[in-house]
């Protein structure tokens, strides 16, 4: 019997842990609530999977990279830019051929060509909403160790919604390249591509 | 007995759901509204906006401490927790301002920001004000100084597959600018122009350093002839974007002809708001070195389709575990049947 008893008590113990926990990540900061849809924000840029077999040349492969949205609905017409960076290739030690202290890709190793943008319907893409500008000409690799600035909207322009379309590289809907050296060990090299949206200088 | 061993099991089920429960509905939550996107601005200590440039600014004396609040909320329709970390800033591939990444060594400005709390929980519609403050050391020369915060709600690590895996991480930055008040001057330097054999190609590469105490952009010439010849395989007028004070840039151009090594003559005129520098000198083409030795690993393609823990141990590993459980389970079974045979004996 009391073991039936204990029954609600410890499932409210387990959902009240659950509240708890997010109530103490808060830190002790001040909350308040935002009215909807104000600020400087981005979302999309999934890149996909770069596949390759090793045939004992040095070899480029290529992927996709989905289309990104940057949103500037602040009203304040402070100007703002896009950086994308992608860390050094590596893979971890065990992880199919990958030797004991893992392996990593020379960095420059992932490319990105010059991208387009355009301004979403209810962006007036004139005036103080006019488009960004795309800040690179040339194919560039984004794993060289700093950012690189793709796009960069001025001080009252951008004011709206934009979205970015990746140049083609490496066969058709492809936007990204990745150098495969021949002496690669076959196993899975891993990087992470940071997109940021910059209020700065 | 029989009924206690009941009430055990229905007590062990609903204990189980009821520590499930969260977590499955947080996920049909995942699954089904837009992920939380991240908003940071500059604020007073009531999240209201200030009047500025949209990110941190301020003048500070060396040894002064200033305090500074930042709102960050949740625009997204997904619940959230953010990491708040600052960064310093160097100057990007072609200039602009590069924040580096939340897991970089914190060197300059970053080191100055001291948060009040870096991870903060935020439900959708939901805005923290976070206090932080900014301690300029006594030894900060006079001159703009550069970081940033940055704030991004971590990707979940998948499963990499293929040969080259890309995780996202989006994320916001919002620069903050200290100009510690003195004499200050905007200076660039071009240290080097050089032939680099990168992975993707062949490259003139011109290196320049800000080493002035401002930030500062610039114009510039790049020229480069064969030794001997007269006309020049490469004449380009390039911008330069912001340079970060202190900090280099190795701005890169493809070699625009057919790969001849030799040795060939280079030169950069380059000009700034206030200022000009020149190089003049010889850049070297030489062929690419060779790859880097390896232990002697057996490479064996197709790896499109090698994932994580695919190694060639997986197999035995997997077949152990197998043997494992299924020994364990005939254990139990023989377990509970033993007593009722037993019973008449006894």
């Amino acid at each position: 019997m009391k073991r039936i008893i204990l029954l609600p008590a410890s499932l409210a113990a387990a959902l009240l842990i659950g509240g708890s926990t997010a109530a103490l990540a808060a830190g002790g900061s001040t909350s308040l609530t935002v009215s909807a849809g104000s600020g400087l924000t981005i979302s999309g840029a999934a890149p996909g999977t770069f596949a390759a077999t090793l045939n004992g040349s040095d070899q480029t492969v290529a992927t996709t990279l989905a289309n990104y949205q940057a949103s500037d609905t602040t009203g304040t017409g402070h100007g703002w830019n896009v950086t994308f960076q992608a860390t050094q290739f590596a893979c971890t030690a065990g992880t199919g051929q990958c030797p004991a202290g893992g392996d990593s890709l020379p960095t420059g190793s992932l490319l990105m060509a010059p991208e387009t943008v355009a301004c979403n319907s209810g962006t007036d893409c004139a005036g103080r909403a006019s488009a960004p500008t795309v800040s690179i000409v040339a194919n560039t690799a984004l794993d060289g160790g700093s950012a690189v600035k793709v796009a960069s909207a001025a001080a009252n322009k951008g004011m709206g919604t934009y979205t970015f379309t990746p140049g083609q590289l490496g066969g058709a809907g492809n936007a990204l390249t990745l150098a495969v050296p021949s002496y690669a060990y076959a196993s899975t090299y891993n990087s992470t591509l940071t997109v940021s949206v910059v209020s700065g200088p | 007995m029989a009924i206690n061993r009941s009430c055990i099991l229905v007590a062990s089920a609903l204990t189980l759901i009821g520590l499930l429960l969260p977590l499955g509905a947080a996920s049909a939550a995942a699954a089904s509204s837009p992920p939380a996107r991240i908003r940071l601005t500059p604020s007073n200590a009531r999240g209201q906006q200030v009047n500025g440039p949209g990110y941190f600014r301020i003048d500070a004396r060396p040894g002064s401490t200033v305090r500074l609040y930042a709102s960050l909320a949740n625009l997204g329709g997904r619940p959230g927790t953010a990491r708040l970390v600052p960064v310093d800033a160097r100057s990007a591939v072609y200039g602009g301002i590069s924040y580096n990444l939340p897991t970089d060594p914190r060197r300059r400005v970053s080191k100055w920001i001291h948060l009040a709390t870096s991870r903060v929980h935020l439900a959708p519609g939901q805005a923290r004000v976070i206090p932080f403050t900014v301690h300029v050391p006594a030894t900060a020369h006079p001159g703009k100084h550069i970081g940033g915060l940055t704030a991004f709600v971590p990707t979940a690590v998948g499963a990499s597959q293929g040969f080259g895996a890309l995780r996202l991480q989006l994320r916001v930055v919002a620069a903050v600018v200290v100009t510690v008040p003195g004499r200050m001057h905007r200076r660039l330097a071009v240290t080097r122009v050089a032939a680099e054999n990168q992975p993707t190609g062949l490259y003139v590469v011109t290196h320049i350093r800000n080493t002035g105490r401002l930030l500062a952009r610039a114009h510039f010439l790049l020229r480069v002839t064969r030794v001997g010849a007269t006309r020049p395989i490469l004449s380009r007028r390039l911008f330069l974007d912001t340079m970060v004070p202190g900090t280099k840039v190795a701005y890169p151009v493809p070699w625009p002809a057919k790969v001849r090594y030799g040795r060939y003559r280079a030169s950069v005129q380059l000009s700034y708001h206030g200022g000009t520098a020149a190089w003049k000198g010889k850049v070297r083409v030489s062929p690419p070195a060779p790859p880097p030795r390896r232990p002697n690993v057996p490479q064996s393609g197709p790896i499109s389709q090698l994932g994580v823990g695919h190694g060639s141990t997986a197999p035995l590993a997997i077949g152990i575990c197998g043997a494992l459980l299924l020994s364990f389970a005939a254990f139990l079974l023989g377990r509970r049947r033993r007593p009722a045979s037993r019973t008449p004996t006894e």
